[in-house]
């Protein structure tokens, strides 16, 4: 059902991404909203946007890549439960496009968000999205809540916000056509959990290049 | 008899329950429900090892800043040392169906780093990282991020990066203060260290 609403998102960003192929800027916001009501107000972030799909970051192309990708390495991240959240873009809120997650909301997973933003000169049909680890935690009802820095020590102690980013990563490193490399957005606010834990990003962003060619 | 007395005491449970909600409810509009099933902060240090700090200058915004007091501290060894003061609290949003969905951010933080791992040169490797608006605060660089929601600032071998609202940031930066040293609020900040502001100074 929650697809067949966003059935007029593709549409809209198809329009969009034509309508923008001359841009050559990037210009996000560096974290989820739970609203776009006064969504300026940093109170109503949510996630750090951690992970960019760029070249042929299509809503179509991440959703095969990921399944071909993952799949090889043994994971399936065929769940598309969870809340809903929104992505700025040129200082426009727009609500999520899909969600993906390699399990259920009543287990522990790795999942992320996705946003399409315009196709930019540079980096080509680019998706944002704000991957981490949820930990099913108990919160007067099972929740999820992100692990807090520290928790990671095999990837420099981070967090499950960082975690959930090496996660996607690997899925596609060392694979033909998916080059990849990190920038530097700063985005290491602490957002503290329904449980306490307080966790942050590493502020840096993983590029991870989609190829036109599906598989 | 008996079912009069078994009305009455179920007038009485009801009205009860009708109570407690309410009272509930006052209570959740101020962030204190007994509904909410959020549990405290959990820092994972405190004032006093702030205070014995001896790696780089730390800075928070004293006990109380913007009318938000301060309620946890964590310390982080990720990319460096990170130590993070925070004011204030959030309850992160609600998934609808009484639990919740995300975390918040509490709504002041000041963020301390080694200047030799954040700093200026941080944002200028890659064309993709955000551009700041400099300034000068307090005497030494800065500069905005974010609409003005983020504020770094280059003082001595230390980046103090405050995340809050637009119009608290420059509250917060007028109120920082030695946490591990002698500098006091509201005066002029020690100029960055050589090398701190081109990503040149070492660890």
């Amino acid at each position: 059902m929650k697809r067949i609403k966003l059935l007029l998102v593709p549409v809209v960003t198809a329009v969009a991404l034509t309508a923008g192929s001359a841009r050559a800027d990037f210009n996000i916001g560096y974290y989820t909203h739970d609203t776009c009501v006064n969504w300026s107000d940093p109170n109503t972030r949510v996630d750090p946007i951690n992970f960019v799909f760029f070249q042929w970051g299509t809503i179509a192309r991440v959703e095969n890549q990921l399944y071909t990708h993952a799949g090889a390495n043994g994971y399936y991240w065929y769940d598309h439960d969870g809340g809903t959240q929104y992505f700025i873009s040129h200082s426009s809120c727009n609500v999520q496009y899909y969600q993906f997650a390699d399990g259920g909301v009543l287990s522990s997973r790795d999942h992320f968000r996705e946003y399409p933003i315009h196709s930019d000169s540079t980096l080509g049909y680019t998706m944002i999205t704000d991957a981490h680890r949820d930990e099913l935690v108990w919160c007067g009802k099972p929740n999820h809540a992100i692990k807090p820095n520290g928790s990671y020590a095999g990837i420099g102690n981070g967090s499950g916000f960082d975690y959930g980013q090496w996660q996607l990563y690997r899925m596609f490193y060392g694979q033909v056509n998916h080059s990849t490399y990190q920038i530097w957005f700063g985005n290491t606010q602490v957002m503290r959990q329904c449980n306490g834990w307080m966790a942050s990003d590493n502020g840096y962003a993983q590029m991870m290049q989609a190829h036109q060619v599906n598989h | 008899m008996k079912r009069k007395h078994g009305l009455v005491l179920l007038l009485l449970l009801t009205a009860a329950v009708i109570a407690a909600s309410i009272g509930g409810l006052i209570l959740a509009t101020r962030g204190e429900s007994v509904f909410t099933n959020v549990a405290p902060l959990r820092g994972n240090w405190n004032i006093d090892q702030a205070k014995g700090y001896n790696r780089f200058a730390l800075y928070d915004a004293g006990d109380n800043v913007a009318g938000y007091p301060l309620t946890a501290i964590t310390h982080d060894t990720q990319g460096g040392e990170v130590v993070t003061f925070l004011y204030g609290d959030c309850i992160p949003p609600s998934d609808g169906m009484g639990g919740y969905d995300g975390g918040c951010p509490p709504p002041v933080q000041v963020q301390v780093w080694p200047a030799c791992k954040r700093n200026p040169a941080s944002y200028t490797q890659d064309m993709l990282s955000p551009i700041g608006d400099k300034r000068t605060v307090r005497g030494v660089p800065a500069a905005s991020y974010e609409g003005g929601r983020r504020l770094e600032i280059q003082t001595g071998t230390s980046t103090v990066v405050i995340f809050a609202a637009a119009e608290l940031v420059p509250q917060v930066a007028d109120a920082l203060e030695s946490v591990n040293g002698k500098v006091p609020a509201h005066v002029t900040l020690p100029a960055p260290a050589a090398g701190a502001m081109t990503g040149k100074l070492s660890c």
